[in-house]
């Protein structure tokens, strides 16, 4: 404490970079090249937030080359992003990183992308044009009260543009030797002061698979390789709109929607018996569907707004193993209002329904084959001024009453210090729940035979539909300074407890029988909520504009997760798919222009071993330059992985494959008109 | 850091960091800053015709958001440009009988920058706004961000219709519309 009141300060005494000192300096030339987001603006109402913020602008997301949200990710300090196959990510804060990870809640413009299937985001589902995201804010650890559940482990906003932002017309084209074609068109326009629109069309090839073995973790800590994955080819055709309007002074509104079409190859392998042999087989997936969304928000006064959400979206998703359609519908309102000088108070209340039918194929199945899940949320917050500008206090609940686990409660206590505008310190305390998927209750799965001194044993799991929402305890603690436009430090430490953690469980011995004068042994696996754990670490990053037309952003994230299952002699308790702990990531990304035409990104980043798999560490290296030879028009090359180490980042679930990552390159223009 | 006597008990255990605190900076938008040191830059890169008036301070009106007029008071307030003090002054509305050779209008309510350029027409102003429609109103140059730098787009009939001249120097870093009258 002592320590931290010492390092204010210093820091409040010394005032480094008054940013009016350097700017007005300026020649006219640096004055147009210096970047708008440099330390801050965005974030800097985000330094308000007494929670652990990162904000990926947009001008980020285009420097970083990415293709696909994900790889865009993989540039915000304290996530964990790891590749699979070049469709599917592991996507993760503070933990708890699996294919789907399911303690964190993405959204778009406020809708969930998480889904009551499976528990998690299909990242491979997900396509937006990045050039429509205005930006994407991550917020690390639990977020309930402002989110929902499900946000366990942190929070990934992603914003779209408003129709107004752009007016007129970009068109890219993009090919490489992974991403095999992309084209992108999109058209803004304001037709009156009143309303305006955009539409936009997306196509995408790609093509990850390069010969390269494939590894499929089939559990009981036995993988199956695959020498040579050679098609994993994927397409997909996207195309939306959204609507913005502004009727009057005191309300405005949105509406946007998109339908698509994805389909690829797949291999997978499913477990015959254990662990001798497999059965893999080439498959399709294939995924159809859209969404509507609207909202509407109306400012009767400064001190009242008003929102209402409303969203629906169709799916089709068809696996080798397993398929289905699911719809999800939420409707949600919230009203902020002032009260007094020092309090404003919030309170919304929700509703979804979600509801799905399913079919199975092979070695997965759902049952009952149709559900529906509907849960209504209350959520009340209260925001305190203790000292105008200084200090202010923030508690809040959620209470959410669902088809599965009945009534859930969601607290958290927040606490901001503000002793200047360019610092601040927060406080967290909260607690946040996981709800039960319809996977997590109702799955069947086959799983097998496995050899028990010397005898197959036939495995079958299945869900259990008296699990509980996992639960998890938080303490959080962050500090930020900025130093005007010339540097900014953000460090943030966490401590949270997890309880009901889910796990299988299986009897000690198998099941005996005589069927047909021969003789089977089975087993019976059921999930349950067996598990504890507890996780520790901290995040620091920081910007630093070394020139006006320099920018540096480096990282480091730590993270100690353990978790634990009890003694029992009366069954046998596992875990059924372990996180990727990775304890130690870097990140370095330089941002530099080098002249008016021409911009160079390069970037670092470095992760150690991974504890449950022992999935390499890795360093990578990646390079992108980016010339406008008009204000109109960019040509980009990116390159990803220099070195090209072929490195596997995660391993997937069964019976999907995880192939290791290669070089890959992107050849990108864009035109507006 | 001053406090009511009433609240004080309270905060006792921030005490410690309370005292640390010396002087309390003004928020401000980091973009704010930029704007302003643009519109410094416009200030030396214009000519404005000569006027008969004694009074050769160069005054640039502000209206809209208070912060910005803050910041622009900040940057502006007390700096020289071709042997003319800079001179900022907030207003409510431009129908204010004084002449002003820079009009910021900082808002993006349609009917008030309407006003705002009606009140000014026929003098000899450069018009500056951050409004996407700005120009179509009959605005001269207006700011804008542009792949995460700023730039911005002059509308060069409106300009010319005014006497206001910018240098080319400063120019050729905005978008030009609009084409000037032969």
């Amino acid at each position: 404490m002592i320590l931290l009141a010492f390092a204010l300060g210093i820091c409040s005494a010394q005032r480094v970079g008054v940013p009016t000192d350097d700017l007005d300096k300026l020649g006219v030339d640096e004055l147009f090249n210096v970047q708008v987001t440099s330390v801050g603006r965005k974030a800097q109402e985000l330094s308000k937030a007494p929670a652990a913020v990162f904000v990926l602008t947009a001008e980020d997301i285009r420097r970083s080359g990415a293709t696909c949200i994900p790889e865009a990710l993989q540039w915000v300090p304290g996530l964990t992003v790891l590749h699979l196959d070049g469709r599917s990510w592991v996507v993760s804060a503070r933990g708890s990183a699996t294919l789907y990870s399911n303690k964190i809640l993405v959204m778009i413009d406020g809708r969930s992308l998480y889904t009551p299937l499976f528990a998690g985001v299909i990242w491979d589902a997900v396509d937006v044009d990045l050039e429509d995201v205005e930006q994407i804010e991550v917020v690390r650890g639990p977020g309930a009260v402002m989110w929902g559940p499900n946000a366990v482990n942190g929070v990934i906003n992603i914003i779209t543009k408003h129709a107004q932002a752009a007016k007129g017309g970009t068109a890219s084209i993009a090919t490489g030797n992974q991403l095999r074609g992309d084209a992108q068109v999109r058209w803004d326009a304001a037709p009156s002061e009143e309303f305006a629109y955009r539409v936009w069309g997306k196509l995408e090839e790609s093509t990850p698979a390069y010969g390269s073995p494939g590894y499929f973790f089939m559990g009981r800590g036995y993988t199956y390789r695959d020498p040579s994955v050679n098609d994993l080819d994927a397409a997909s055709g996207r195309m939306g709109f959204r609507f913005d309007g502004k009727p009057d002074g005191k309300d405005q509104w949105m509406v946007e929607g998109d339908l698509y079409r994805m389909g690829r190859h797949d291999v997978n392998a499913y477990p015959l018996l254990a662990p001798v042999k497999v059965d893999l087989e080439n498959g399709h997936t294939g995924y159809a569907g859209g969404y509507l969304h609207g909202s509407w928000t109306h400012t009767s006064s400064a001190a009242t707004e008003s929102v209402l959400n409303f969203s629906w979206n169709r799916d089709n998703l068809d696996y080798p193993y397993v398929g289905g359609a699911i719809n999800n519908l939420t409707v949600d309102f919230q009203q902020r209002q002032k009260i007094g000088e020092r309090n404003e108070f919030y309170w919304g209340a929700g509703y979804q329904q979600y509801w799905d039918q399913t079919y199975s194929n092979r070695f997965a199945a759902f049952n009952p084959r149709r559900s529906a899940y509907r849960v209504g949320d209350v959520v009340l917050r209260d925001e305190w001024q203790f000292v105008p500008d200084r200090l202010m206090a923030s508690a809040g609940i959620r209470l959410d009453s669902n088809s599965y686990s009945h009534l859930e409660y969601q607290p958290s206590f927040r606490l901001l210090y503000t002793p200047s505008s360019r610092q601040s310190v927060w406080f967290a305390a909260s607690r946040a729940v996981r709800v039960p998927s319809r996977f997590d209750r109702d799955l069947r799965l086959d799983d097998g035979q496995v050899l028990a001194d010397g005898f197959p044993v036939t495995v079958s799991g299945s869900g259990s539909e008296s699990l509980a929402s996992e639960t998890e305890r938080g303490l959080e603690v962050g500090y930020r300074l900025q130093s005007g436009q010339r540097w900014s430090v953000d460090a943030s430490t966490f401590w949270s407890y997890y309880g009901r953690l889910q796990a299988i469980q299986s009897p000690l011995v198998p099941t005996i029988a005589i069927d047909g004068g021969t003789l089977t042994l089975s087993e019976q696996v059921v999930a349950d909520n067996a598990g504890t754990g507890r996780s520790y670490g901290g995040e620091v990053w920081g910007m630093w504009q070394v020139l006006s037309g320099w920018r540096l952003i480096p990282s480091y994230s730590y993270l100690n997760e353990t978790d634990w299952l009890p003694a029992s002699t009366n069954v046998n308790y596992q875990w059924n798919f372990r996180p990727l702990t990775v304890p130690h990531q870097g990140l370095l990304r330089s941002q530099h222009d080098l002249s008016r035409t021409l911009r160079l990104d390069l970037t670092a980043k470095a992760r150690s071993r991974d504890l449950n798999y022992a999935a390499p560490g890795t360093f990578l290296v990646g390079a992108r330059l980016a010339w406008h030879p008009t204000r109109w028009g960019e040509l980009s090359f990116s390159v990803d992985n220099l070195t090209d180490r072929k490195v596997l980042e995660a391993y997937s679930q069964m019976p999907n494959v995880a192939i290791p990552i290669r070089r890959t390159f992107v050849l990108k223009w864009t035109q507006r008109f | 850091m001053r406090l009511r006597p009433g609240r004080a008990p309270a905060l006792a255990s921030l005490a410690l960091f309370g005292l640390l605190v010396s002087s309390r900076a003004t928020p401000s938008e980091p973009e704010d800053e930029l704007k302003s040191a643009i519109v410094l830059s416009f200030l030396r890169y214009t000519e404005w015709p000569a006027t008969a008036s004694a009074d050769d301070s160069l005054t640039v009106a502000v209206m809209g958001r208070p912060s910005l007029a803050q910041v622009l008071h900040r940057v502006l307030d007390g700096k020289v440009v071709n042997d003319r003090p800079i001179r900022v002054i907030e207003i409510k509305s431009a129908a204010e009988p004084q002449p002003v050779q820079v009009l910021y209008v900082a808002t993006d309510q349609g009917a008030e920058i309407k006003r705002a350029l009606a009140d000014v027409r026929s003098t000899h102003t450069l018009t500056i706004g951050e409004s996407g429609r700005f120009l179509n109103y009959g605005g001269a140059v207006n700011l804008l961000e542009v792949d995460g730098h700023m730039s911005f787009e002059v509308d060069l009939q409106v300009l010319a219709a005014t006497g206001v001249e910018i240098s080319s120097k400063l120019l050729r870093y905005g978008q030009i519309k609009g084409k000037l009258p032969r």
